[in-house]
């Protein structure tokens, strides 16, 4: 097992760089991959075992690798928050999720419908807060892996990406419900019983996404580019 | 004669057998390691290996720990409680397996032979 030289590394970030890939887990693995096999060989076999790792690690497999981890991680995590979801109505949590739930439908049914649109914001804001955390730690932790790879290119970390998308399908369900009222022809939607119901559920909605976003992250951070 | 097609069915317990003896493991170790135990003979190769470490990832079955190891940043894979549990289920499932198919190829082997 040797070092391998400064040059060596130069040529094996640029053959990495020519991959355009995005994927910071997947480029810190290959970058791994590259030179721990270049550093089991010596100095002199270096150009022909940079040209093996080149033929498998082609432009096409290093893409079809990128998308296969996203959707595995997409996959983990899915299955990550469905399962912190699930544990909120485990003995004896079950109990602070039935407080929560019944406080919140006595707090629904006291307030106007203009006041339970500026109450469903606050969720709603916090959720933007952690997300904007969590963007901040993963562009710390990326900053460090392009330093390394030498990458001047635009990465991000297939959990952040999947993190974003969410917030996206979030804010449209909050578009949604303000929209449709007017759409489906309430003249007036805050004193419509619609209203009243689209507004809890995106209450509740909001609550238990951002605990479990909050959980998967403070599991994923120790282990992944979040 | 490529055996790929044939690994390609048990790569997933091989990994996570080879974690169950092995703490954590990165993974071009996995590829070596395999080559090392097998006289050359497997070759894991990485178009198979990266996508299986995800998918079990994604499983819960393994966790990762990222290690900064000589200037670069390495990916290490471990065995979940999850994980753990699964090893002893698809090792019987896979030996089970070769039992069946070591009758198939050789009939004259009775019920009961292990390998």
């Amino acid at each position: 097992m040797r070092k391998l030289s400064e040059q060596e590394l130069d040529q094996v970030k640029k053959a990495i760089a020519a991959k355009e890939l995005i994927s910071a887990e997947i480029l810190m693995e290959i970058y791994d991959h590259y030179v721990s096999h270049l550093e089991s060989f010596e100095d002199s076999e270096f150009e022909t075992e940079m040209l093996e790792l080149e033929m498998k690690f082609t432009h096409n497999y290093c893409k079809e690798l990128q998308e296969k981890h996203f959707d595995s991680t997409h996959k983990g995590m899915r299955t990550l928050q469905w399962k912190i979801f699930k544990s909120q109505f485990s003995w004896p949590r079950f109990i602070v999720t039935a407080t929560t739930f019944s406080l919140i439908s006595i707090l629904w049914t006291t307030i106007d419908g203009r006041t339970r649109t500026v109450v469903i914001l606050v969720p709603l804001g916090i959720i933007l807060l952690l997300i904007a955390w969590i963007s901040i730690k993963s562009t710390v932790k990326i900053r460090s892996l392009k330093k390394t790879l030498g990458v001047s290119n635009y990465i991000q970390s297939d959990y952040l990406k999947i993190i974003l998308g969410q917030w996206s399908f979030i804010l449209s369900t909050l578009t949604l419900s303000v929209l449709a009222p007017k759409n489906l022809g309430f003249t007036d939607p805050f004193t419509n019983p619609y209203y009243t119901f689209i507004t809890f559920f995106l209450a509740i909605l909001y609550l238990g996404y951002f605990l479990t976003l909050l959980k998967a992250w403070k599991l994923k951070s120790k282990t992944s580019l979040i | 004669m490529s055996n790929n097609n044939l690994i390609k069915g048990s790569l997933q317990t091989i990994i996570l057998k080879l974690l169950e003896e092995n703490e954590k493991m990165y993974g071009y170790e996995i590829t070596q390691r395999v080559k090392e135990l097998t006289a050359g003979e497997i070759k894991i190769t990485e178009g198979a290996l990266y996508p299986a470490l995800h998918k079990l990832e994604a499983e819960g079955l393994l966790t990762t720990e990222i290690q900064q190891v000589d200037n670069r940043v390495r990916k290490y894979y471990s065995l979940t409680k999850d994980g753990q549990k699964e090893v002893t289920s698809k090792l019987s499932e896979l030996q089970g397996f070769v039992e069946n198919l070591q009758r198939i190829l050789n009939p004259e082997i009775k019920p009961g032979f292990n390998i």
